[in-house]
């Protein structure tokens, strides 16, 4: 058994396997670099680097970033394990080593912790929520009942599709389209009730380009004792529709996932320079008030510096045609300091072994 | 006494390749402009846009790039009728004219005002589309029509004529609205007159600015300023475009060089950097390097093959002069922009041609191998006209986007992943030599196929080295400006590519899976896996590194695979079949 086992750790700390590995993810990064061209950068990296295996159809047909990377580094500790002894000539090498298996920790952290997140302000107005781009929830808001504070209730799309039940109502999706846009009706519609009365979703085929993006649309069906109801909600609509339980009001509508923060910004002004006598951007500043209990911190974002408070970090991003809108990209990543410490160590490490190298090495 | 004539030689040489300016261009030449958001010589902006309009600087007349455009600025009607514009596809004129139906050809202003209509419908469907939906047809006309009005921007930019004269108009329409100011009534015929000057003078399309005491305006701008207060500085420019007109070189010296002083008085640091620019337009220092490197691989040949036994000694001097010249080059660039000295393609071209000469110049230096030289300087020569094609493409000295505005980061990131790029290109290069030698000449010896695979060793060592460094930095500089230390870019895959292939090949032979002959094959390939990072992945047209690709580009792209391939395949024929292995049998 232990003889066994033995030959096992040998093949999987083995040389032929760090070739096998090192080759595997110069062919899949080939690949996604050509698929990124079909299927835009987002989408192909989630199918070739976010995922265990690549698949065509239903069958895996490469190995995916996450299999490469946990490979690599069980090949690198057993390799350690078994052939490596401390000897000074292999100190770069160890760092190199060490500083990958740390990399790849952290890029596998990102992977899974990370969030990216955008938040657009108007100037002179605050925000205290950010949005995930391309993830869409349905909320109802109970603005009456309560007079401090607006109750929400939240349900994914997921949810929708089993159906759901909300005060003795059961609401469940009819219909559904990834992307989709509305458009006015020629006739009133009289199956539908508010906004689906006068207007109808268009399904679009999903987009992959890096300048657009998927907004949902569907159709919900209301179902209150024998009473059926229908309405259509769309992604990128502003209007909140209302729903009248036993009196009640609430509002509903679809949008783009929020997360509210624990502080908020102002935006005081946005500024653009361009280098004069052309429309080339030099430079784009966001001047904000950060919000927080201890009280307001004035900050200034711009081009390669984000301000990084509380765990996010916001960057400019971007600005509206009449420069009065400041968008802002937004990452909460834990381990965003990972890949600093583990490129020092490999690049320190690397420059020993190159040292090394060149004395050995004479030609 | 040889080296001196050898000296002299060059120097001669050098002179030729340099674009010596005329006492007219002298003196016109070095007018300040701003345009594209930089202070600039008017002999760079009248290069710049020659080259997008003809393709190419040399005139059909043989005049400077400098004349003919001060000429289109000054005189109405000059070079219309000249053969200037760039057509590129055989379909668009082909109905007038048989002789149109090629591919590349250059057609005359003139022939565009009466035949640019047929073309109309190509230009109006292109110009709703982007770039990569356009049919070659829709490109080529759409690139038409903006050469088209190019030329037609340049008469605009100056002022409008006047019995011919530009002077002439603004005295005119100065004399009418001084007899205005007198009686002023609203439907006098001078009054009238009047307006259809100012009329024509605010109709006048110019954007170019030029230097105004402390402003950069526009010469109508100027003109219509109702406080009038350049007045005399805008009389300058037009006695200039006067006695220009008239070729009196007393004059046009007289007002340039007030022109000048004026300029100089506002601002001495951009006085002095537009000079730097004019003198460094005249040098023409990578077109001198890139033909001495030339002579040297020729001079390596006789050296080699004529046993010529000063040549080693005097082709180091070459190599002297043309880093001399190469440096020149890289510095000027780097104080006109106030930048690190890559900040685009073709400035990473020359920036690899420049590391693959210092080191090869340090290693020929050492150990005077004449295999060093020919073989350094025929990639640093390859690497030169990479770079002069990429330079016809417009004006190489350009202000950054917001988003690359940062001199930390470009000097660091960018610069060691050039340095990294040249490095793995000159083990590549050493591979591919290995090959070339050992299969078709009996030079290979056993002593040479041993230096050079600890060359390549080294080399791609170093290479990993700034690869990986590079690619980091990178990344930082991503995470300080995105949030996000990697996201799979096209160009971020490239580079993490190299660091991949480097890296297989070092466990290949650290894991001793590699023989010489297959440490020579893996490497050649690496050429194409740096190639394809440095130019191939701008070609896909996504992500943020995508920044310039013409079609011609992957057309030599794919060349350069193919002989790249075509290499490996050589190696792999059995090595007894090497010549210089055959004769170990005899």
């Amino acid at each position: 058994m232990a003889k066994y086992l033995k030959q096992w750790v040998r093949a999987f700390g083995g040389i032929y396997l760090t070739v096998f590995l090192l080759a595997s993810l110069f062919l899949l990064v080939l690949f996604a670099t050509f698929a990124q061209v079909d299927f835009g950068i987002y989408e192909a990296n989630q199918r070739y680097f976010s995922s265990w295996f690549v698949w065509m159809d239903s069958i895996p047909i490469f190995l995916g970033g996450y299999s490469i990377g946990l490979l690599l580094v069980v090949n690198l500790i057993l390799s350690h394990a078994t052939k490596f002894k401390f000897k000074f000539n292999y100190l770069g090498i160890f760092l190199i080593h060490f500083g990958l298996i740390l990399l790849i920790f952290g890029s596998g952290v990102t992977s899974f912790f990370g969030q990216e997140m955008q938040i657009d302000i108007k100037e002179k107005s605050t925000k205290s929520y950010v949005i995930f781009p391309t993830l869409f929830e349905f909320v109802i808001i109970d603005q009456f009942s309560n007079t401090t504070k607006d109750l929400l209730y939240v349900y994914s799309i997921d949810q929708l599709k089993k159906g759901v039940s909300f005060k003795g109502i059961e609401i469940k999706l009819t219909r559904y389209y990834e992307n989709a846009i509305i458009n006015q009706r020629g006739i009133e519609s009289l199956k539908y009730s508010q906004l689906g009365q006068f207007y109808k979703l268009i399904s679009l085929p999903k987009t992959y380009k890096m300048d657009e993006r998927n907004v949902p649309g569907f159709e919900l069906s209301l179902t209150n004792n024998s009473r059926l109801d229908y309405f259509i909600f769309w992604g990128g609509s502003s209007i909140y529709q209302e729903l009248n339980i036993d009196g009640q009001k609430y509002l509903f509508k679809l949008r783009p996932k929020r997360k509210y923060l624990p502080f908020s910004l102002y935006l005081k002004d946005f500024v653009k320079t361009d280098y004069q006598g052309t429309d080339t951007p030099q430079q784009f500043i966001s001047y904000i008030n950060l919000n927080t209990y201890e009280g307001e911190i004035p900050y200034k974002i711009e081009m390669n510096h984000p301000l990084r408070y509380n765990g996010y970090t916001f960057f400019q991003s971007s600005f509206t045609e009449d420069e009065t809108t400041s968008v802002f990209q937004v990452v909460k990543n834990p381990s965003w300091q990972i890949p600093y410490l583990s490129s020092l160590l490999i690049v320190i490490g690397l420059f020993i072994q190159m040292i090394i190298s060149m004395k050995r090495t004479k030609p | 006494m040889k080296r001196i004539l050898f000296a002299l030689f060059i120097f001669l040489f050098s002179i030729k390749l340099m674009h010596i300016p005329s006492q007219f261009d002298f003196s016109v030449g070095r007018l300040p402009v701003l345009h594209d958001g930089r202070v600039k010589p008017i002999d760079s902006l009248a290069r710049h846009e020659l080259l997008l309009i003809q393709g190419r600087l040399g005139l059909p007349d043989k005049s400077s790039p400098t004349s003919w455009y001060f000429n289109m600025l000054t005189r109405p009607g000059y070079s219309a009728s000249d053969s200037i514009i760039l057509v590129e596809h055989p379909k668009l004129f082909d109905s007038i004219d048989r002789r149109y139906l090629k591919q590349k050809y250059r057609i005359s202003e003139i022939f565009l005002d009466d035949n640019l209509e047929l073309v109309f419908p190509f230009i109006q469907s292109a110009s709703k589309l982007d770039k990569e939906e356009r049919t070659p047809i829709q490109q080529a006309s759409y690139i038409l029509s903006q050469r088209y009005s190019m030329v037609k921007d340049i008469r605009q930019q100056f002022f409008p004529y006047y019995d011919k004269s530009q002077l002439a108009f603004w005295n005119e329409m100065i004399a009418l609205s001084q007899s205005l100011n007198d009686k002023n009534p609203q439907d006098s015929p001078e009054f009238i007159r009047f307006l259809e000057f100012y009329d024509e003078l605010v109709n006048y399309n110019s954007t170019l600015l030029f230097v105004f005491d402390d402003q950069w305006r526009t010469l109508t701008e100027t003109a219509l300023d109702p406080m009038q207060q350049q007045r005399n500085i805008l009389s300058n420019y037009l006695l200039l475009s006067d006695s220009f007109q008239k070729s009196d070189l007393n004059n046009v010296k007289f007002y340039s060089y007030k022109l000048l002083q004026s300029f100089k008085a506002f601002s001495l640091s951009d006085y002095l950097i537009v000079h730097l620019e004019y003198f460094f337009n005249i040098i023409n220092p990578f077109i001198v390097s890139l033909f001495i490197y030339f002579l040297i691989v020729l001079m390596v040949f006789f050296a080699r093959f004529f046993n010529f036994a000063s040549f080693p000694t005097l082709i180091k001097d070459a190599w002297l002069i043309s880093l001399i010249f190469h440096t020149f080059g890289l510095v000027a660039r780097s104080i006109i922009l106030a930048r690190p000295p890559v900040i685009n393609l073709y400035s990473s071209a020359i920036f690899i041609a420049y590391v693959v000469s210092l080191i090869g110049y340090a290693m020929y230096a050492k150990n005077r191998q004449l295999f060093y030289a020919g073989y350094t300087s025929v990639l640093s020569l390859l690497t030169l006209i990479v770079a002069y094609h990429l330079s016809l493409s417009g004006d190489t000295l350009v202000v950054m986007q917001a988003v690359l505005n940062s001199n930390f980061w470009l000097s660091t990131h960018v610069v060691s992943m050039t340095i990294g790029y040249a490095i793995i290109l000159m083990a590549g290069f050493f591979a591919i030599s290995y090959i070339l030698m050992g299969t078709m000449t009996r030079l290979l010896t056993s002593d040479f196929e041993n230096r050079l695979s600890k060359l390549v060793y080294i080399f791609l060592m170093i290479s990993l080295f700034f690869n990986f460094l590079g690619t980091v930095l990178g990344g930082i500089w991503a995470d300080q400006s995105w949030g996000r230390f990697w996201g799979w870019d096209p160009k971020e895959n490239g580079a993490i590519m190299i660091v991949l292939w480097i890296a297989i090949i070092l466990h290949m032979k650290w894991g001793k899976l590699l023989s010489n002959r297959w440490l020579m094959i893996l490497t050649v390939f690496s050429n194409i896996v740096t190639v394809w990072s440095w130019k191939g992945t701008n070609m896909l047209g996504i992500g943020l590194h995508s920044y310039g690709f013409t079609e011609k580009t992957f057309y030599w792209l794919m060349i350069f695979f193919v002989t790249q391939i075509a290499i490996m395949v050589l190696a792999m024929i059995p090595k007894h079949l090497w010549l210089s292995f055959s004769n170990n049998d005899n």
